[in-house]
């Protein structure tokens, strides 16, 4: 069982240097946030014009147009947008399945999500952390503001090896929190027993915006890349425990193929319907530059 | 094809004992390997379309199982140790390494031996034997053994200065049930056939020469060697014969050194009676060791010198006692190899009746009343009556003398009489010397000189001796008691081996080569050039099969390792 990364490791200045340049925009932000750079549907003070409204008592009198009433002989006033902030919920996989292998899955999912943390929190967005494996934990309400990143890579680097994947069933608790809307970022590998279709219609019911980061292995798409998989063989489920003996043969190997492939399209077919993003990171690469995908214009917009 | 370690039913059984063994290993439930990964889930179709194996289960892998069994019988091929031979080739082979003089030149010996292992290699154990042909033959492989043996047991083997023994091997194998029915006889080297000896082979055989000998360089040797009485007429002194023989392009003699024991001769003293034969007069008939050597040597060592021992001839000492017949004083007077002495003489000669030396071996006279044949001998030794007399009528010369012209003076039969004693006497009539003449005929000095020889015992000698060939006929007059017994025992076809020396109770003797054939570096009756080296490439099969196992593993491993079989 390989290590997940120690607070010293994970929090590099140089990492997060690098990801300065990122930034992470919203079309619309719920009401009811708190001020940040975020468009919102709030209308209030602000910088942004929005529209006019017939003055009632009670209304700042510094926002009357005095233009339009000596043209009109009535009282309007000029209202503006207010600049809200996005809460970003990330929810980390820390099941058996993200520690596994060398180097584990969750290093790159924890390196992602403090990438996701610092844009966001450099931004005044708030970020929040949960974990989830058979049950979902709530390791960080959502909170902003920049200096809480050192506390947010110490939460993230705490993360320890749980059991089983219950995706499904730690989002249909996630959706029981009645959080405000945001964007909800979901890092994991998806292995959840329940399947493809079982985690589509659970990611369809968030209120939430969506990002899936898929954690992968080059020889999660092609088996003959692993050194081991090859002859009569008898696999264990890492989470479940569960044996698998079979002969590896061209023919497994396609059967294999081909499940995995139908496993990810139906991953691409969500995102695409649902307008959620997703990215694949593989873990064994860097994940600044796989990342850099995702930004490509410099801003993602959720 | 035939296997040098199992006989083909082993080999056909050991092959389907691998084939049922991979068989049920196929059916076998496997131990499975182990590897822990993040989900199964993908796995799961792929298990139930493509289950493993179980025991009894449907036989999977067929190619996965062909390619196995290709490997093990391939080792299990290699392991028996196939042999190929076609049909022409599965004869008995008998190989005959030529160990005499023949093959002596230069590397010749050396090529033949290579020859022979490369050969051997490529033969079946059991269908050969290898035959050393020195001064005698000697089997160095059995069929069966194994060639390994060979190498030890010619350490120290080189060839002899002997001709060669390959004939004799010949008309052994000629010999009805001795050969197998098919035979082929291959001779390393260059001893020669004999046409007559070839042609008495069963049908059943072929001989061959391994090696292709398209000529040879020139050689001189010494091709006879021999002593006959001094023609001087010396009793003591004999004349050395010398023969040069050679190839006919070799050059012209040159150079011939004599040396008794040790001691060079005058070169005056080779007189040259023609450009090849050569004679040493007057040599002493001492027991010396002569050596005569060809000073220019060539590439053929062994017939360049060669040795011969002198025979030792002295006078004999002969008594006189008595009042004698002046008739029988001159026989002795004229005879170089007689001496009349008065003291420690060897045989007497008397008249009966006188006492005078009466422990030596004695000519006797007797008058006609005392004795009932006109010759009685007395003899020694274990021999027969009747092969005493034979013997003894030739080397008395009795059988020279004019018996009818006796016989018709003395009105009676000339008879003689033999009998059994412990000293060796002959007894004639007086009346012969004194009223019939005996002395008068030619015959008498003859007699007189052979009848002390006779009664002398004189040692036989022998003109030569020669390797390989066979003992030849004694220089003496005497009966079997007289000959030497060590050279003689087997008589006339005692065959003498290599040159050198021999020993016997008389002293050392010296053998030379002194062979035509091997001088003139004769080949001998034209033999067809074997086969067999092309077939030691029957040798690399283990190889290569091991060599196609070997590629087989590795299409194995490569094709395991791509997830192409289990």
């Amino acid at each position: 069982m390989a290590n997940a990364p120690t607070f010293a490791e994970l929090f590099d200045p140089d990492f997060l240097a690098a990801l300065q340049p990122f930034s992470l925009h919203a079309r619309r932000v719920a009401r009811d946030g708190r001020p940040a750079e975020q468009a919102s549907r709030d209308r209030g003070f602000g910088l942004e014009f929005a529209d006019f409204k017939s003055y009632v008592p009670g209304d700042d009198l510094r926002a009357i147009d005095w233009n339009i009433y000596r043209r009109l002989g009535r009282l309007f006033v000029r209202v503006f947008e207010e600049r809200k902030d996005l809460p970003v919920y990330l929810l980390v996989d820390r099941s058996r399945s993200m520690y596994l292998e060398d180097p584990p899955r969750i290093s790159a999912g924890l390196r992602a999500a403090l990438a996701l943390a610092s844009i966001a929190l450099g931004q005044h967005d708030s970020v929040g952390l949960f974990s989830f494996s058979g049950v979902l934990n709530i390791d960080a309400k959502a909170a902003s503001g920049k200096h809480r990143l050192v506390s947010f890579a110490e939460r993230l680097a705490a993360l320890d090896e749980r059991d089983h994947t219950d995706l499904t069933g730690s989002l249909g608790e996630l959706s029981g929190h009645r959080l405000r809307r945001g964007l909800l970022v979901v890092i994991s590998d998806f292995f959840d027993p329940a399947g493809a279709d079982e985690i589509a219609q659970a990611l369809s019911l968030c209120r939430h915006r969506l990002l899936l980061v898929q954690l992968v292995r080059k020889t999660d798409a092609d088996p003959t890349l692993h050194p081991d998989l090859h002859g009569d063989i008898r696999l264990l489920d890492c989470e479940s425990g569960d044996a698998v003996d079979l002969t590896v043969t061209p023919a497994t190997l396609a059967r294999y193929r081909e499940s995995y492939r139908e496993f990810n399209e139906r991953l691409t077919r969500f995102a695409t319907d649902y307008d959620a993003g997703l990215v694949r990171i593989d873990a064994d690469e860097d994940v600044l530059d796989q990342l850099g995908v995702l930004f490509e214009t410099g801003s993602l917009v959720v | 094809m035939s296997f040098a370690n199992l006989p083909l039913l082993g080999v056909l059984g050991g092959i389907a004992g691998i084939a049922a063994l991979l068989f049920l290993l196929q059916l076998l439930r496997i131990r499975h390997v182990e590897v822990a990964v993040p989900t199964t889930i993908f796995w799961r179709a792929a298990a139930r379309e493509a289950p493993v194996r179980v025991l009894r289960g449907v036989f999977r892998h067929p190619l996965a199982y062909l390619l196995v069994l290709a490997i093990c019988t391939l080792l299990w091929l290699a392991f028996a140790g196939p042999e190929a031979h076609d049909d022409r080739t599965s004869a008995y082979r008998v190989l005959f390494l030529d160990g005499s003089a023949h093959t002596a030149a230069g590397s010749e010996f050396d090529e033949a031996v290579d020859k022979l292992k490369s050969d051997l290699a490529g033969l079946p154990d059991s269908a050969r034997e290898v035959i050393w042909g020195g001064a005698r033959n000697l089997k160095l492989l059995k069929a069966g053994e194994d060639r390994l043996l060979l190498d030890h047991r010619l350490a120290g083997l080189a060839p002899e200065a002997a001709p060669s023994a390959l004939n004799e091997q010949l008309r052994l194998l000629s010999m009805p049930g001795v050969a197998p029915e098919s035979l082929e006889i291959v001779i390393y080297g260059r001893a020669p056939a004999d046409a007559v000896v070839l042609a008495a082979l069963p049908a059943g055989t072929r001989v061959s020469r391994a090696i292709d000998y398209a000529g040879s360089g020139p050689n001189r040797g010494v091709a006879s060697l021999g002593v006959s009485s001094a023609a001087s007429g010396r009793w003591d002194r004999l004349d050395l014969l010398v023969r040069i023989g050679g190839t006919p392009d070799a050059p012209p003699v040159e150079g011939v050194a004599v040396h008794v024991n040790g001691q060079r001769l005058d070169d005056n003293r080779l007189e040259w009676l023609s450009a090849n034969v050569a004679t040493v007069r007057d040599l002493p008939a001492d027991g010396s060791s002569v050596e005569v050597q060809i000073e220019a040597g060539d590439e053929l060592a062994l017939d360049d010198a060669a040795r011969l021992t002198l025979p030792v001839r002295r006078a004999i000492r002969v008594a006189l006692a008595g009042d004698l017949d002046p008739a029988i004083v001159h026989a002795i007077e004229a005879d170089p190899g007689l001496e009349a002495v008065t003291e420690d003489p060897s045989i007497v000669i008397r008249r009966r009746g006188v006492e005078a030396f009466g422990d030596l071996p004695a000519l006797e006279f007797a008058p006609a009343a005392d004795q009932e044949t006109a010759f009685e001998i007395a003899y020694t030794g274990d021999d027969s009556a009747e092969l005493a007399l034979r013997s003894s009528i030739a080397a008395l010369g009795l059988d020279q003398i004019d018996a009818a012209g006796i016989a018709a003076e003395t009105q009676g039969p000339v008879g003689v009489q033999l009998r059994h004693a412990e000293l060796a006497g002959v007894s004639v009539w007086d009346e012969l010397l004194a009223h019939y003449n005996f002395t008068g005929s030619r015959s008498f000095p003859l007699f007189v000189s052979r009848a002390a020889r006779w009664l002398a015992g004189e040692p036989a000698w022998h003109p030569y001796l020669a390797a390989g060939r066979p003992l030849p006929a004694a220089t003496v007059w005497s009966l079997a008691t007289t000959v030497d017994p060590a050279l003689d025992a087997l008589g006339a076809d005692y065959v003498l081996g290599a040159a050198g020396t021999v020993t016997s109770d008389r002293g050392v003797a010296d053998v030379a080569l002194s062979s035509d054939a091997v001088t003139a570096r004769s080949a001998g009756t034209p033999l067809a050039v074997s086969q067999a080296g092309g077939r030691a490439a029957a040798t690399g099969i283990v190889t290569w099969l091991i060599l196609a196992a070997f590629l087989l593993l590795g299409a194995e491993w490569y094709l395991y390792q791509r997830g192409m079989m289990p």
